[in-house]
């Protein structure tokens, strides 16, 4: 739960209500539900903008784009799918969007993802393997990166995946293939 | 049937990812395991695989930065921002298209309008009776001999039998003065190269 931005008694007003019930109560603009939406899904989105645009600075106006027109849109949502999947599959069109804009406009720097706090516990050698795999990710194709970081990062089943991207569970799991074999030539000297 | 060794070995690098996962049939999934327990490679090659989810798995969050609800309030306060008709790329893309058959549908409409009005200005018309010219003289019609040349006139000693000098006041205006000092080039060096525009 991330306190920052939500007083005690607004966070607590929603701690047991579904996330659909939670969807509908910000949009009317309820005191507190913005608050408790960000709390318990904004970091997420957050984390798969990053590392599909590679940009902490993009992905945190991303965000703020996802959750502004998930809030204007709010009547359109499916409930009988969760709703961290609706808004992954409205911050993945974003920055879709954003990045065919940005190539049009400029040539990609690969800026890493440093930003991105290690946990504690986290051992050198497993840090440098991190790093590696971060690089390595942004060599991804995005569609590839896509449904890497939807899997194994967001640990979404399959056919999840296929509702946020729009396409087949066959072309997940062949993009997921293709990704992991692609990103274990890449690290293959960590690997070892 | 059995397949030989490295054929097996191929099929199970190929299943890997899925049996990673959990999405195999019980068949493919125990004839997975079956030569996982008797090949270390493709055993190494599957442990790659499982590291390098667990790796990503384990990336420290990205954390928003503070204040992301009350910027989100504020906007939702605000007067609402003019969102683009949809965010899906797919959407955008059916937009893309009507737009490039509105503009092919329209294209030949333009090029016909523009062939008309160029015929109409600039160019030579084929049928200059059809088209309405502000001149002050009557169009000669294409039926009409060809006008005869200037110099071979001259040489016969008498003018040129153009409608324009019949027509023509017998003050001394500037077209006149024009055309007689045409007519003096025209004695002096020979017929000038043909005009595009009518006169």
């Amino acid at each position: 739960m991330n306190a920052r931005d939500v007083p005690i008694d607004a966070s607590d007003r929603f701690r047991d209500v579904d996330d659909a019930a939670l969807l509908r109560f910000a949009a009317q603009r309820a005191p507190g539900a913005v608050e408790a939406l960000v709390a318990r899904h904004g970091d997420r989105v957050c984390s798969f903008l990053a590392r599909i645009v590679r940009d902490p600075a993009w992905a945190e106006d991303l965000t703020q784009d996802t959750l502004l027109r998930a809030l204007a849109e709010a009547d359109r949502f499916d409930a009988r799918w969760p709703l961290r999947t609706w808004l992954l599959r409205i911050a993945r069109n974003l920055a879709v969007d954003l990045l065919r804009r940005e190539q049009a406009r400029r040539p990609r720097r690969g800026r890493p993802c440093e930003e991105a706090a290690p946990a504690a516990a986290v051992t050198a050698e497993h840090r440098e393997f991190q790093v590696a795999l971060e690089r390595a990710l942004q060599q991804l194709p995005e569609e590839f990166r896509t449904v890497f970081v939807l899997r194994d990062g967001e640990n979404l089943a399959y056919d999840e995946i296929a509702a946020v991207l729009g396409i087949s569970v066959k072309t997940v799991s062949s993009r997921l293939h293709r990704a992991r074999q692609r990103l274990r030539e890449l690290l293959a000297r960590h690997l070892r | 049937m059995r397949l030989p060794w490295h054929s097996e070995c191929t099929r199970v690098r190929r299943l890997a990812s899925a049996f990673l996962d959990g999405r195999l049939a019980a068949d493919a999934r125990g004839r997975t395991q079956h030569h996982l327990r008797r090949c270390p490679v493709c055993l190494g090659e599957l442990q790659h695989l499982a590291r390098l989810s667990r790796a990503m798995h384990n990336l420290p969050p990205f954390r928003l930065a503070d204040g992301m609800a009350q910027r989100l309030r504020r906007e939702l306060a605000a007067p609402r921002r003019a969102l683009s008709p949809s965010p899906t790329p797919r959407s955008r893309a059916v937009w893309r298209i009507a737009a490039a058959t509105v503009l092919l549908a329209l294209l030949p409409l333009a090029f016909w309008l523009g062939y008309r009005d160029g015929r109409a200005s600039t160019l030579t018309p084929r049928h200059p009776t059809r088209i309405a010219m502000p001149s002050p003289t009557p169009t000669p019609s294409p039926l009409q001999p060809p006008r005869e040349n200037a110099r071979f006139a001259a040489d016969r000693g008498t003018d040129p039998p153009t409608d324009r000098a019949s027509a023509a006041p017998p003050r001394a205006s500037a077209p006149d003065a024009r055309r007689r000092l045409e007519q003096l080039l025209r004695e002096m060096f020979g017929d000038p190269p043909p005009r595009e525009t009518p006169r």
